[in-house]
């Protein structure tokens, strides 16, 4: 049996009984106190458990009985009375008896308890309590138990029979060692089996070697040993700086700095558990799983003994089993398929734990079958996950990523171990939340490899010192995967995708986060641009992102402090924490730095949002657009979508040269056509000027302006229906009319070959459209602005466009004529009819059910996204997502007519 | 008759006071660290002698618009009190004095007053030839967390 947990047994147990005894005592006092009964019960039953567990039969047996009569006691079967209570008193003496020598030999002796079960079997049934009042009863004193219970027993050396003897049983059995074994009836015979005793006589008996500290206690500790390394660090700060005045200082100094972090090693040490006691139930549990799946595995458990924080052990316990049943489940086979599969009958799970660093890695392995990627893609596509195009572009490992996506199962079948309703996404989180990460590697037919990295404590972590807008912040070191510097001179730069900043690194496009603008810090350089910047590289989940900084100070051990309550909904904050010179700073929470991103990544929904902005919009200004106000030309002030612009830059405008008396730019190793708001428009010869940069997918083109005012946020209802070419519609925007200018009406102006400007996809389209009928797209959208906007970039894409305001219309000419349209294009939010609801009737009628449906909206999220695929759409593409939507529909059109 | 001590200061031309069970330290001119993103009443952190201390503008908080009366001779001034095992720090213009009042003295709040002032104040008391404003502290730290939450 293995020694810690027989140990760790012991002491549990030991201190069970004796919570027992004197919970007896009490009852017997106060007979009528179900709580109390129900916690003695409670008590039982664990040891009961815990023993069978351990295979410990005799103590089992015994323990059985009295939580039998125990039970029947706090039904009200049988009255509270002294004869119960004695007996299971008795009973416990005899557990103690065997404890004392399962602590010496590791086994329980060899013995009979019979008669003592027999005789609380019988009580239980109500037979000896009726038959022998008074064989076991003082009298009805007013104390009628001494404190000690085995004192109201006092050994009767005569008594000492053999344990044949069936009558009196109890006494017998209780004192009597097993006869068949001389040694441990020696032992027994020399000093009585009780609590006392064993403690007295082993000194050295677990009960002695641990104490039992009020966790409070251990965290006050805990705090003021923080505060000491804080000081001790001003100090040590102090000295460097002025190191001749202070000489006298540096020994004395250095002996604290040597006793403090040695008290620091040693108070985490207090807070130390053995990771053993996370996997405890593991064993039972896959023991009991493999016999109710008919499989047969070992569970392998290695570094038991590796230890760590205890709030972390707590907060691992529950996602191990998940994990392990995990493997048992899904991923060791049936002995068959293994046998089949040319590996051994029985599976094995292999759970290791050991120290890297100032963390714990844990590493899950299993033989059995691996993740299936063929099943997972179909859940995905099921479960509308992800869209089947991109899942087809994608390699097995990212594939292999879905089973952390929230509410994602692989098992064909729910049986009772898996299926219920916890997948891998809690895992996850969970893990995530104290700083940890996960890592999964699979290999079909081979196995699966779970790695979990996590923090020893989550008291103390080791963290980046980074300076933002003036201010610094504390970045945990875990999640930081590289840090990256950004000069003018280093090839990596951060560009714009949509006016969400990106970094190309290694060939791979890293989001970043500006976390100045995120945080709405100032910029405390004046030229921002031209020095050196910082990309600290974080991984969350599967992905990475970057994060902006000004500078990087150096990495620190800090105590992390909880954040005061009313700090706490900030979100992108995990805590704070005092640095060396006694200034306190933030710790941020990159999970939640990337949440603030997954809306930027996914949805296109750039602009400096802040988590709390972000709700606000979500809440109940679905259709807040950034738009980017200027001047140019007249007085009027115009606007363009900010999603819409690549890039802003400042040009000097004797660079400008002109082909045929048209304006270009070289840009960026290339010629780029510039335009200008309107024809009457003139540039100016000299001077800086701001350009907005269009991108499409082949070519850029500039648009010169006078001014640039401001970035708004304003919904998108136009006042005022468009009169000029060129202009979309106006808007009151901070109480000025400002014209909504069609940026592809003037990218149209000057891409003469449009063609050549448009995504391959859609070229293909527009060249085989344009030898048949074009191809139609109904468009419903109730906002004017969208109509407007999007109807000429598709009529230049080259389709039909039948715009409609309402769903219901809509529809109505779909039922009329369901041959017309090739593919339709709706808004989701929109009023009487939205576009779920819309979705849902087109793909109930079975003349327009294989019409492609995408939906265009202005938050793209994954909730979004699963909501549009169950309600029939085929695509969720963000508003402003040109090249998304245009290559979509590519897609879509170009399969449906080869079908057709 | 039976007394509390409460702390007397004030904001503007205005006396408040406030037991003086939950408070621990008064800081002259405190300086703490700004945080991103938080609520405007929130003027930031600060480490006293190891504590965490989370600094709220009264000004703010009780919604007074008058300025301070000498705002180049006094220095801002801050009443650290334990709330729930929280340190926060109330900035206010002036801490005075600790002085005894009788419960059985207190007059109720006017029903006219600002109601986000009402709501943290639990009675009217005379100092001198003032009237003090008793605030109390669960409601001037408890609701600015209900409303974070």
């Amino acid at each position: 049996m293995d020694d810690g947990l027989l140990q760790d047994f012991l002491v549990e147990t030991t201190e069970s009984i004796e919570k027992i005894d004197q919970d007896l005592l009490s009852l017997e006092k106060d007979p009528n106190n179900p709580p109390l009964i129900d916690s003695i019960f409670r008590l039982m039953h664990t040891i009961k458990g815990t023993c069978g567990f351990l295979e410990l039969k005799r103590l089992a047996s015994l323990a059985h009985a009295a939580e039998t009569l125990l039970g029947k006691m706090r039904d009200g079967e049988k009255p509270i009375t002294q004869e119960p209570i004695s007996l299971i008193l008795e009973a416990m003496d005899q557990v103690k008896f065997i404890i004392a020598v399962l602590e010496e030999d590791k086994v329980e002796p060899e013995g009979d308890d019979n008669p003592l079960i027999a005789s609380l079997d019988a009580m239980s049934r109500g037979e000896i309590g009726a038959t022998e009042p008074e064989a076991y009863s003082a009298g009805p004193s007013p104390e009628p138990v001494e404190p000690s219970p085995v004192d109201s027993y006092e050994p009767d050396p005569e008594a000492v029979v053999a344990p044949e003897t069936p009558a009196p049983p109890l006494k017998v059995v209780a004192k009597t060692p097993a006869p068949e074994k001389p040694k441990s009836e020696a032992k027994s015979e020399s000093k009585k089996p009780s609590a006392e005793d064993s403690g007295e006589d082993k000194g050295g008996s677990a009960v002695d070697q641990t104490i039992r500290i009020r966790v409070d206690l251990v965290e006050s500790l805990m705090n003021l040993v923080g505060e000491l390394v804080l000081t001790r660090n001003q100090l040590l700060q102090l000295m460097r700086q002025e190191q001749d005045n202070l000489s006298v200082f540096a020994t004395p100094l250095q002996q604290l700095s040597h006793v403090t972090s040695e008290l620091q090693d040693g108070i985490v040490q207090a807070r130390m558990q053995p990771v053993g006691n996370a996997w405890k139930k593991l064993p039972r549990i896959v023991r009991d799983l493999s016999v109710e799946l008919g499989k047969k595995m070992d569970l392998i458990l290695v570094g038991e003994e590796t230890e760590l924080d205890r709030q972390v052990i707590e907060m691992i316990r529950d996602p191990l089993i998940h994990m392990v049943r995990n493997a048992a489940d899904h991923g060791v086979e049936t002995p068959a398929d293994r046998l089949a599969a040319g590996k051994p009958e029985t599976g094995q799970i292999h759970l290791q734990a050991r120290h890297e660093g100032g963390y714990i890695v844990m590493t899950l392995k299993d033989d059995g079958r691996g993740l299936n990627i063929d099943a997972i893609k179909k859940k995905v596509l099921e479960k509308g996950l992800c869209s089947p195009e991109k899942l087809a572009d994608m390699d097995d490992e990212k594939v292999q990523q879905f089973i952390f996506a929230p509410g994602f199962s692989t098992a064909a079948t729910l049986t009772s171990v898996s299926g219920r309703g916890v997948g891998m996404d809690v895992v996850c989180t969970n893990i995530e939340r104290i700083g940890g990460v996960i890592q999964m590697a699979s290999q079909q037919g081979q196995g699966s490899t779970f790695t979990i990295k996590i923090p020893l404590t989550l008291a103390i972590i080791s963290a980046m010192i980074v300076g933002i807008g003036g201010q610094r912040m504390a970045i945990p070191q875990l999640g930081v995967s590289e840090l990256v510097r950004i000069t003018p001179q280093s090839d990596h730069k951060i560009e714009f995708l949509k006016g969400a900043p990106v970094l190309r690194l290694r060939n791979k496009l890293l989001p970043l986060v500006d976390l100045r603008s995120l945080l709405h810090l100032e910029s405390d350089k004046p030229d921002a641009g031209s020095t050196t910047t910082f990309i600290v590289v974080a991984r969350v989940g599967a992905s990475h992102f970057g994060m902006i900084v000004d500078r990087v100070f150096d990495t620190e051990d800090i105590v992390v402090k909880p954040l005061a309550p009313i700090l706490q909904n900030l979100g992108v904050f995990s805590g704070n924490t005092i640095l060396g010179d006694g200034q306190v700073i933030m710790i941020l929470d990159t999970n939640g730095v990337a949440q603030t991103l997954g809306d930027t990544l996914t949805g296109q929904d750039s602009g400096p949002t802040t988590p709390a902005v972000k709700k606000t919009i979500a809440a109940n200004l679905e259709e807040q657009v950034s738009l980017l106000v200027f001047r140019a030309g007249t007085k009027t002030m115009k606007a363009i979508p900010l999603a819409m612009i690549a890039r802003l830059e400042e040009i000097d405008l004797k660079a400008l040269e002109y082909t045929t008396d048209k304006p270009v730019l070289q840009y960026r190793g290339s010629l780029i056509p510039i335009v200008t708001i309107s024809g009457d428009y003139h540039l100016p010869e000299e001077g800086i000027a701001p350009m907005l940069v269009f991108n499409t997918k082949k070519q850029s083109v500039g648009m010169i302006v006078d001014e640039i005012i401001d970035i708004v946020q304003a919904p998108m209802h136009l006042t005022l229906p468009s009169e000029g070419t060129g202009i979309l519609g106006t808007l009151i925007i901070n109480n000025q009319a400002t014209d909504i200018v069609d940026a592809y009406h003037h990218m149209h102006k000057v891409v003469n070959t449009w063609q050549d400007s448009m995504p391959m996809t859609t070229k293909g389209v527009f060249s085989s459209a344009s030898s048949k009928r074009s191809q139609r797209i109904l468009f419903v959208d109730d906002s004017a602005f969208f109509r407007n906007l999007l109807t000429p970039m598709l009529e230049t894409a080259g389709y039909t466009v039948l715009g409609f305001e309402a769903a219901a219309d809509a529809l109505r000419a779909l039922k009329s004529d369901p041959d017309t349209v090739d593919l339709i294009l709706s808004d989701i939010e929109m009023p009487e009819m939205n576009g779920f609801a819309f979705a849902k009737a087109v793909t109930e009628d079975p003349s327009l059910q294989n019409i492609p449906l995408i939906a265009f909206t202005a938050h793209v999220n994954s909730d979004m996204t699963i909501k549009a695929r169950k309600s029939g759409f085929r695509e969720c593409v963000a508003k402003f997502d040109r090249e998304g939507l245009l290559s979509h529909i590519a897609h879509f059109l170009g399969h449906h007519s080869v079908a057709a | 008759m039976k007394t509390e001590k409460h702390v007397l200061f004030s904001i503007g031309s205005q006396m408040f006071a406030m037991s003086v069970s939950d408070v621990t330290d008064v800081l002259h001119n405190p300086v703490s660290t700004r945080i991103p993103l938080a609520a405007p009443e929130i003027v930031g952190v600060l480490n006293m002698r190891g504590y965490i201390v989370t600094v709220l503008d009264m000004r703010v908080r009780l919604n007074i618009q008058e300025d301070k009366p000498k705002p180049d001779i006094d220095t801002p001034m801050c009443i650290v009190v334990v709330f729930r095992g929280t340190r926060y720090g109330l900035m206010v213009d002036y801490v005075h004095d600790v002085v005894d009042f009788s419960a059985s003295l207190s007059a109720p709040v006017p029903p006219s007053l600002d109601p986000s002032v009402r709501s943290m104040a639990v009675g009217v008391y005379q100092h001198q030839k003032h009237l003090v404003l008793a605030l109390d502290i669960t409601k001037i730290v408890g609701i600015s967390e209900t409303l974070a939450a």
